[in-house]
């Protein structure tokens, strides 16, 4: 094994177990019985492991049926940023116009403001928009909150392609959306994965519009957060809680994974 | 090598495109809606008098002259300052690790990408769990025998610690954040560009510094402008460590709306945080000016 | 080009569903929220066997929302300005209710008062009807009450200073307490919710105030109350230096951070309940001017926009049953507001929060205070006046009569614009003007 492949492993390993460790005491935490959690000193590994802090949120029929509305959420979310962003995002970059530059910063202003002195005023528009209470709602303010990082992500992607190519394809007789759809898109694949994980990862843990919006058909967020992280809870709950609300959002990162690395690099000749 | 454009030759002067618009529009109208409008409405309920209903600054006065502002103006900037460097160095040393595509990237990323799955409420208590008294590193250190007794980590003597540790839990948690973008933004750079470096014998460093950083340019300006925004609105992890002992622009502006029921000094931080944020993406946006054109 | 047609249809069958999801069958029912019972564990209760009952008793199905007072309170808020009610019933702290009323959400609870009272099963303490007056209506019906005061280890009591009776404790055994402990272990294991979301605010102004002044506003910063800060300080520095943080002290008392507490009852209950036997309370301390305590009100009101508000008077009149006020007590710890309900006898970690309720209500130096009243969509600054101050003068070290002055101007500015009457204990002058 060379010196570099060497120093390569050593170096991932170091940063892969410094994410990894805060992470596994949070599920070692989470799998220790209550009484185990307020010995000191704190032993790392429990004597014996319990599943009842993460079964007591499994069996409530609630926190399913949230957790599915939460990946419902984030789902329409990818959906409708994305078809909204990117015509946006190809129109910054590949044209010259006016008002560009003023377009993209007012498109980034939108981000600047914290949300929670929004919630009231977005919680009337919805309830005006008759669409308070509703998953769509909450999808729709998401998306609105998503839409300006994705603007920017999927735009410096774009910017990545080089024009030529779509402008050979012109040459062939393609037509500029056949271009973008069949040269552009697909080498900015990676990149669209990187907005999408990001979409999703910011519907997810979402909490504020979530929390205000919806009274009955709430996200794994608006109903888990203030009652199962904030300091009222027990300790045993929110370790196991806080599993709980990160479990999924690591299996569907699992899934994903590979939209990330394209199999291929672009070569240009 | 050839010229990379990324933009479509300009229009003749006498036609107007009105492409570009229309593929404007929805995402700009959807924002109007939504965002807009309610952030219009606050903008105004900063300056506005609740009773009278006229103009006034009296909501910002009343900001400057509380004692947390300053100090969450100081804090805000100063854990920015620190944090995002250090990010920026560590995404962009993953993402090139990653770019390498030694045995096991796909396990090494998925891996680094873990914290994205949490909020920073999250994150905060998970550190928080580690750095109290009687949390993991006072176990560890006690076990270890290297203390007798649990140390105060997070104390308000040691102011310092207390913004050590907000940091750590930001890079532990965000880099994600910034690693993602770089490593998009990495694969887009043609492999010819790193080889022909090398067949003219530049060393990886040189490479680096001389080839991919430059390339890497819009990756690197979309990174630091999402998460510097990000960055002025964090205050969940802030509160979670150090209570309002290290204010921060955010969390002010969220217990002036949800402790002291006054929208109205809420909006003017909220405002604030505008301007800053906007300030420092419109430099990010000047000094890291994509090329029209770059040359190998 | 196929994945992409793929997507729109999934994306357009995802947004069907959620927009359906929004309709509901058209069974009785109403929506009750509230920014009480927010842990995990007494949502479930409240659902599984609060309301389960009332559900079984009427028919009526109830959805019960629980958040933290922000967005608890920005839902009213939206609701009103938008026009459209779908809250029927809300119940909340008596300190919330100014700003409910200010804003116009809850509406005149004194016919259902008068329904409730013909009755004729059960009554309330007459100062709890008294504190649900407010802006010439009755704003709720007083549901349940709940006190603060000092939960300790029973370990720790051996450093109580000798020759004192715990359960007459003043504020200078408190700092013998805390002093003794530091001499013994080099810790301080004093413990405060000076946290951000923690109530020591109350401590202040309705605990330490009245009892070394023998008033909350007026003599803001007399020469009794610069006695009281320099004792403050003193107290400071035997208390854990991570009370900044702390909101709930249940679990610095749990994890042994903490040995000696004062918090609202609902926050040390845990405790309590995961250790009878470690712990005990104790009536908060008495000073020169007599141990003062604050009663918090928790109460019921219809709102305005209500779609159901006959049903929602039933929910009412269930939830102030004497019997239910039993079971509120052994579910949660929070007592009744009905002397028909206050004679049943509870176990276990209860008895141990109920031994010391009745002992500091009970002591006979005993005064209650009560939270301001009058101050309107203003009452959230009333606290931070008080809190600050602490910040100034214990941790950032600042002259205190300096500090005291200037937090008076603003508790002077505060009570001039909105023209409200002194809290008990200090007389009804209107507008109340520190001294």
């Amino acid at each position: 094994m060379t010196a570099r492949r060497l120093g390569l492993y050593a170096a991932s390993t170091v940063i892969a177990a410094w994410v990894l460790l805060p992470l596994a005491l949070i599920a070692l935490a989470a799998l220790t019985p209550r009484e185990e959690l307020y010995r000191w000193p704190r032993p790392l590994w429990p004597d014996r492991f319990t599943a009842e802090g993460m079964l007591f949120f499994v069996h409530q029929a609630r926190v399913l049926r949230a957790l599915w509305n939460s990946v419902l959420v984030a789902g329409l979310t990818i959906a409708l940023a994305l078809g909204l962003a990117a015509p946006a995002a190809y129109a910054l970059v590949r044209y010259r116009f006016r008002g560009r530059e003023a377009l993209q910063l007012g498109i980034l202003a939108t981000k600047m403001f914290p949300a929670t002195v929004l919630s009231v005023p977005l919680a009337v528009v919805l309830i005006r928009l008759n669409l308070y209470d509703t998953l769509f709602g909450v999808a729709l303010v998401h998306t609105s909150l998503s839409i300006p990082f994705v603007t920017l992500i999927v735009a410096s992607v774009f910017a990545g392609v080089p024009y030529e190519l779509e402008e050979a394809a012109l040459t062939l007789g393609c037509s500029r959306l056949q271009a973008f759809l069949r040269i552009t898109l697909p080498i900015a694949l990676p990149g669209l994965a990187a907005a999408a994980t990001f979409t999703f990862i910011l519907s997810w843990n979402e909490v504020f519009a979530a929390t205000i919006l919806t009274l009955d058909n709430r996200t794994l967020p608006a109903l888990l957060i203030h009652s199962v992280l904030s300091e009222g809870a027990p300790l045993y709950f929110r370790y196991a809680g806080g599993l709980f609300l990160v479990l999924p959002a690591v299996v569907i990162l699992l899934l994903i994974r590979r939209y990330l690395l394209t199999l291929w690099g672009v070569t240009v000749r | 090598m050839r010229n990379r454009t990324e933009h479509a030759p300009e229009p003749k002067a006498t036609q107007v495109v009105w492409t570009p618009y229309i593929l404007v529009l929805p995402a700009f109208a959807y924002l109007a809606l939504f965002i807009l409008y309610p952030m219009a409405q606050a903008i105004r309920l900063s300056l506005t008098d609740p009773q009278t209903g006229g103009w006034t600054a009296a909501h910002f006065l009343r900001l400057t002259q509380d004692p947390y502002f300053w100090p969450a103006v100081r804090y805000t900037l100063l854990i920015t300052a620190i944090a995002i460097p250090l990010q920026l160095a560590l995404a962009l040393a993953i993402a090139l690790l990653v770019h390498t595509r030694f045995p096991g990237h796909g396990v090494f990323l998925y891996l680094c990408a873990l914290p994205l799955g949490l909020s920073d409420l999250a994150a905060g208590l998970i550190w928080l769990s580690i750095f109290t008294e009687r949390g993991y590193l006072n176990a560890a250190l006690q076990a270890l025998g290297l203390i007798r007794s649990p140390v105060s980590f997070l104390s308000y003597e040691h102011p310092h610690w207390l913004l050590g540790a907000i940091v750590l839990t930001e890079v532990w948690r965000a880099t994600a954040i910034v690693m993602v973008i770089l490593v998009a933004g990495l694969q887009l750079i043609p492999r010819d560009y790193v080889e022909t470096a090398q067949v003219f014998g530049a060393r990886p460093w040189q490479t680096l510094w001389h080839v991919l950083l430059p390339l890497l340019r819009p990756s690197l300006q979309t990174a630091l402008i999402v998460r510097t925004i990000l960055a002025f609105q964090l205050f969940a992890t802030v509160v979670v460590l150090a209570g309002r002992l290290i204010p921060v622009l955010a969390g002010e502006a969220y217990f002036w709306y949800a402790l002291y029921r006054s929208p109205n000094v809420a909006s003017a931080y909220a405002v604030l945080i505008l301007l800053l944020s906007g300030a420092v993406t419109w430099v990010y946006l000047r000094t890291l000016r994509t090329p029209v054109e770059a040359q190998a | 080009m196929r994945r992409i047609q793929l997507a729109v249809v999934i994306t357009i069958l995802m947004a069907a569903w959620s927009v359906g999801l929004g309709r509901t069958a058209p069974a009785p029912e109403i929506v009750f929220t509230s920014n009480q019972f927010t842990p995990v564990e007494e949502q479930e209760w409240a659902r599984n066997t609060l309301l389960a009952r009332f559900t079984q008793e009427t028919g009526i199905a109830v959805r019960f929302i629980t958040e933290p007072e922000g967005p608890y309170v920005d839902r009213l808020l939206a609701e009103v300005r938008a026009g459209r009610g779908t809250i029927d019933v809300t119940g909340t702290l008596h300190g919330i209710f100014p700003v409910l009323v200010a804003q116009g959400v809850v509406r005149d609870m004194t016919e259902v008062q008068r329904q409730l009272d013909a009755r004729r099963d059960r009554t309330f303490y007459r100062d709890l009807l008294a504190a649900s007056r407010m802006e010439g209506i009755q704003a709720f019906i007083p549901w349940m009450q709940a006190t603060y005061l000092v939960a300790a280890r029973r370990e720790a009591l051996r450093y109580f200073p000798q020759g004192r009776n715990p359960m007459r404790m003043t504020y200078d055994d408190l700092l013998q307490w805390g002093q003794n402990i530091r001499e013994a272990t080099g810790e301080r294991r004093l413990g405060f919710p000076v946290g951000p979301r923690g109530l020591y605010g109350r401590f202040l102004h309705g605990y330490a105030y009245p009892s070394f002044t023998g008033s909350q506003v007026k003599r803001f910063r007399s020469a009794e109350a610069v006695r009281m800060w320099q004792y403050l300080r003193r107290l400071w520095g035997v208390t854990h230096p991570a009370s900044f943080r702390y909101e709930f002290m249940h679990e610095p008392l749990l994890l042994g951070e903490v040995w000696v507490a004062w918090d609202h009852t609902a926050r040390l209950l845990p405790a309590l309940r995961e250790r009878p036997q470690d712990f005990v309370v104790l009536p908060s301390p008495a000073g020169p001017k007599g141990r003062s305590f604050l009663t918090v009100i928790v109460g019921l009101a219809l709102t305005r926009l209500a779609p159901n508000p006959d049903l929602g008077t039933r929910l009412i009149e269930y939830l102030t049953r004497p019997s239910t006020q039993v079971l509120t007590l052994q579910g949660v710890g929070f007592f009744p507001v009905s002397p028909e309900a206050a004679r049943v006898v509870p176990t276990g970690g209860l008895k141990v929060m109920a031994d010391g309720v009745a002992a500091q209500a009970g002591a006979p130096d005993a005064r209650t205070a009560l939270l301001p009243i009058g101050l309107g969509a203003r009452t959230g600054e009333f606290v931070p006046i008080y809190v600050d101050a602490f910040r100034l003068i214990a941790i950032e070290g600042r002259p205190i009569q300096e500090v005291l002055d200037a937090q008076a101007r603003k508790l002077e500015a505060l009570y001039r614009t909105t023209n409200a009457p002194c809290p008990p204990p200090d007389p009804p002058e209107r507008p109340c003007r520190p001294d």
